[in-house]
């Protein structure tokens, strides 16, 4: 089945701009460029643990990619994710498994906005109102109402999800621009429904909620009796967020590759099409919007654990835009491009600070006035504004789209001497050729093999 | 716009009526709404005079914007989520002006002014030419990313402290206007003139210049005017260019009313959206009448103590009903859809 490609442009745009080869090279000469960047900073301070790690599991990640044979890929590739997650909370400090933890929340947020966008092609830029209600359920219930935070955290997913399926109806009826304005304006309002004072009562206004300790939970009994070490509080939040990471992973997974997910698909790549072939199109939209809903509201459910406090402003425009920007830049209708793209957007955010700063630049900087010596903690968003302008106009597919090409690449066979489908090529040459025009569509087996799109099996 | 010239005729006139009773119909509509509300919640909401006056003084900006929106949507197809964002990034050019390199006030205006067309005409250039046949999606997370860049840039140069600009027109002791029997402070008064200009210039310019008439062409069908010679991807840089400049001027007289803070556009934005919407994104007019709607419906909830707090979700409200109730506004035209 073919992925977004189908739904967006793989050429056209830059082949305007730059021409296919031209692309090619500029994205090389892109990604060498941010390579050497992630370098420089690494190497000019002091490494985190973390960070070490993240640099080993990548390398991992590219030495699985380039040595092991592909049929096995997918297996490495898990069982590396798998231990990795299993393992490292082991061995950081608390702030450490705090990131982690913040990583993974942000990844069931990416996951959510890519079914929605890249799987249904519905835009939303509202997604942080759907995490806002069940942050919102679950500030409210646990610090008010003394709930226990798993049910509050199911209530709240819940909750989102009835939301959601109010969204969804509107956008039965509005298309396009249209609904990416009515989600835009559910983004810009929300902040100010937070703080309306004949609610906050509840909402406790702009002062927001704070969830105090006593009323989280503990880590369970057998957890803390566990033969050699006991699990410390953070790393239980940590492992509770992978798992709901990992659930939410395989749900949407599978639901893709299921009967809903594709007709899902059809309705993006042509509604006509899909309601030619009989598809109830107000019913499958709704139903997308109602499940990326309840992992959104997963997703906002765990910022509000894990900051232990709900905040209006948290929710706001920047939230949904900052969401967007990770699936777009990871790679649209692709878990592995949630996956990335959240990981990615989260590090830049976290590590502002330690970007550098216009003043570091290399000729201009220092004839450039004092105001740019500091960098303000949410300016990573000129980063990522830029980073989502390239992308869209060089690499539609994201990184994840750019990573599948490679993986199923002439290139890749020719460095490493590796045919995938051998097989069929070599039946195809031995037929007996009908006629030279038979012949000659099937001979060249690459260019039947080389799909530009990505292919899933 | 079709116009016929000789005598009024009937249906003519049939048809004016219509769209008077089209473009008054939110009032009627908000007005049995406040009668409802007012019987519910004892009294407290009102439609005061007050609130019609500074509310469509305060809907002249948001009209501009929306004038701005309605431009780009118009010659190029694109809903300009930056908007403004680059009408932030103008203001504070004007900030600067004024504040650091001392220039009098309305000079200031003019080179911003400047400024944004130029800004304008770059960010089509560089930013939206390569998008320009791209699916929806492309073009809404392209601008969107503009809006980040810009809005982050703004925080970066400027800070975020709230700054403010004194107006000539509103220097302290001026005092408020006296107009049918309600007081309209001099900032709206100034506010309400200048866009009032600028929207009556935009629409000499596409009315009765032959660059404007250009211009109209080149939105409507691109093929043939460029078979009739026309440059149309110039024209498509000066349709940026004057909405970056509308956009800028509804930023520059925004200021005096609310502050300037590099966030200050964003509910301006969401304002004008609504403004564009309910007068129909395809239609100029529409989105200078959305706004004075817009303005007094802003006005009227945010007298009320109850809505007070919540006039940005009201907006938003107002964008749902619209989408859901009548898609194409109050006076855009009906979309065709390809299949």
């Amino acid at each position: 089945m073919n992925d977004v490609s189908n739904a967006m442009p793989t050429s056209g745009l830059s082949d305007q701009l730059l021409g296919a080869r031209g692309r090619r090279l500029a994205i090389g000469v892109v990604a060498g460029l941010v390579g050497l960047w992630f370098a420089y900073l690494y190497f000019k301070q002091q490494p985190r643990p973390l960070q070490t790690a993240l640099i080993l599991g990548l390398a991992y990640f590219v030495l699985v990619l380039l040595a092991a044979p592909r049929r096995y890929q997918r297996l490495f590739g898990l069982l590396g994710i798998a231990v990795f997650f299993v393992l490292v909370p082991l061995f950081m400090p608390k702030f450490e498994n705090d990131i982690l933890s913040d990583y993974g929340v942000y990844i069931l947020a990416a996951i959510s906005l890519n079914m929605l966008i890249g799987m249904t092609g519905e835009i939303s830029l509202g997604h942080g109102a759907l995490l806002a209600i069940a942050a919102y359920t679950v500030g409210i219930m646990v610090a008010q109402h003394q709930v226990s935070l798993y049910l509050a955290i199911l209530v709240g997913a819940l909750l989102a999800t009835a939301v959601g399926f109010l969204l969804g109806l509107p956008s039965v009826r509005l298309s396009g621009p249209y609904l990416a304005i009515a989600t835009l304006g559910l983004a810009i309002a929300l902040p100010t429904l937070g703080k309306w004072s004949k609610i906050d009562k509840w909402t406790l206004g702009s002062q927001g909620i704070a969830i105090r300790p006593k009323f989280l939970p503990q880590v369970p009994e057998p957890l803390q009796h566990l033969p050699h070490r006991a699990i410390s509080l953070d790393e239980y939040k940590f492992f509770l967020t992978a798992a709901l990471v990992a659930i939410a992973a395989l749900l949407v997974w599978n639901f893709r590759r299921g009967r809903i997910g594709r007709a899902l698909v059809a309705v993006r790549d042509s509604e006509p099409a899909a309601q030619v072939i009989g598809l109830n199109l107000a019913r499958h939209k709704v139903i997308g919007f109602m499940f990326s809903a309840f992992i959104a509201g997963l997703s906002g459910a765990l910022i509000a654990y894990q900051l232990a406090s709900v905040h209006p402003d948290t929710f706001g425009l920047n939230l949904s835009i900052a969401i967007l920007a990770m699936i777009v830049i990871g790679g649209l209708d692709s878990i592995l491009g949630s996956i990335i793209g959240a990981v990615l957007i989260r590090w830049l955010t976290l590590n502002t600070t330690r970007l550098p700063a216009p003043t570091d630049a290399p000729l201009l900087g220092s004839h450039l006035p004092d105001q740019f010596k500091t960098f303000p903690t949410y300016a990573a968003g000129v980063y990522y504004g830029l980073a989502l302008i390239l992308i869209m106009i060089f690499l539609p597919s994201g990184i994840a789209g750019a990573y599948y090409r490679f993986v199923r690449s002439p290139y890749r066979e020719r460095l490493f001497g590796r045919r995938g489908k051998a097989a069929p090529a070599a039946a195809v040459d031995e037929l007996p050729a009908a006629g030279d025009s038979a012949g000659a569509q099937l001979s060249p087996p690459t260019t039947v093999d080389a799909p530009r799109e990505v292919t899933r099996s | 716009m079709v116009r016929t010239r000789g005598s009024l005729r009937s249906d003519q006139l049939l048809h004016w009526l219509a769209q008077a009773l089209i473009v008054v119909s939110p009032l009627i509509v908000l007005y049995f709404l406040l009668a409802v509300l007012k019987w519910v919640f004892n009294g407290d909401v009102v439609f005061d005079r007050q609130y019609i006056v500074t509310g469509i003084a305060q809907g002249s900006v948001y009209g501009a914007l929306a004038l701005a929106l309605v431009l780009i949507y118009r010659s190029t197809d694109v809903i300009n989520f930056a908007q403004g964002e680059m009408a932030m990034f103008c203001t504070f050019i004007s900030w600067s002006l004024i504040t650091q390199a001392h220039w009098n006030w309305y000079a200031a205006l003019v080179g911003t002014l400047v400024f944004s067309a130029i800004f304008g005409a770059i960010i089509q250039r560089v930013v939206i030419r390569p998008i320009e046949n791209a699916p929806l999606l492309t073009v809404v997370i392209v601008t969107l990313g503009l809006f980040q860049v810009v809005n982050s840039l703004g925080v970066f140069i400027w800070q975020t402290q709230p700054k403010t600009i004194v107006a000539p027109y509103a220097k302290v002791g001026t005092k408020a206007i006296q107009i049918f029997g309600a007081s309209l402070g001099r900032t709206y008064v100034g506010a309400l003139v200048i866009t009032i200009v600028v929207m009556g210039l935009i629409y000499v310019f596409f009315n009765y210049t032959k660059l404007g008439l250009a211009s109209r062409a080149s939105a409507q069908n691109p093929v043939a005017s460029r078979l009739c010679g026309v440059p149309v991807s110039l024209m498509l840089t000066i349709g940026w260019a004057l909405a970056a400049m509308v956009g800028a001027t509804a930023g520059v007289v925004a200021v005096p009313i609310q502050g300037l803070d590099p966030e200050f556009m964003q509910g301006l934005l969401l304002y004008a959206f609504a403004a564009a919407v309910l007068g129909g994104l395809d239609s100029p007019v529409g989105a200078v009448v959305g706004g004075f709607l817009i303005g007094i419906i802003q006005n009227v909830v945010g007298g009320s103590a109850l809505l007070k707090d919540i006039k940005d979700p009201v907006a938003f409200v107002v964008i749902i009903l619209v989408l859901v109730v009548r898609p194409t506004g109050l006076l855009g035209s009906k979309q065709v859809r390809k299949v």
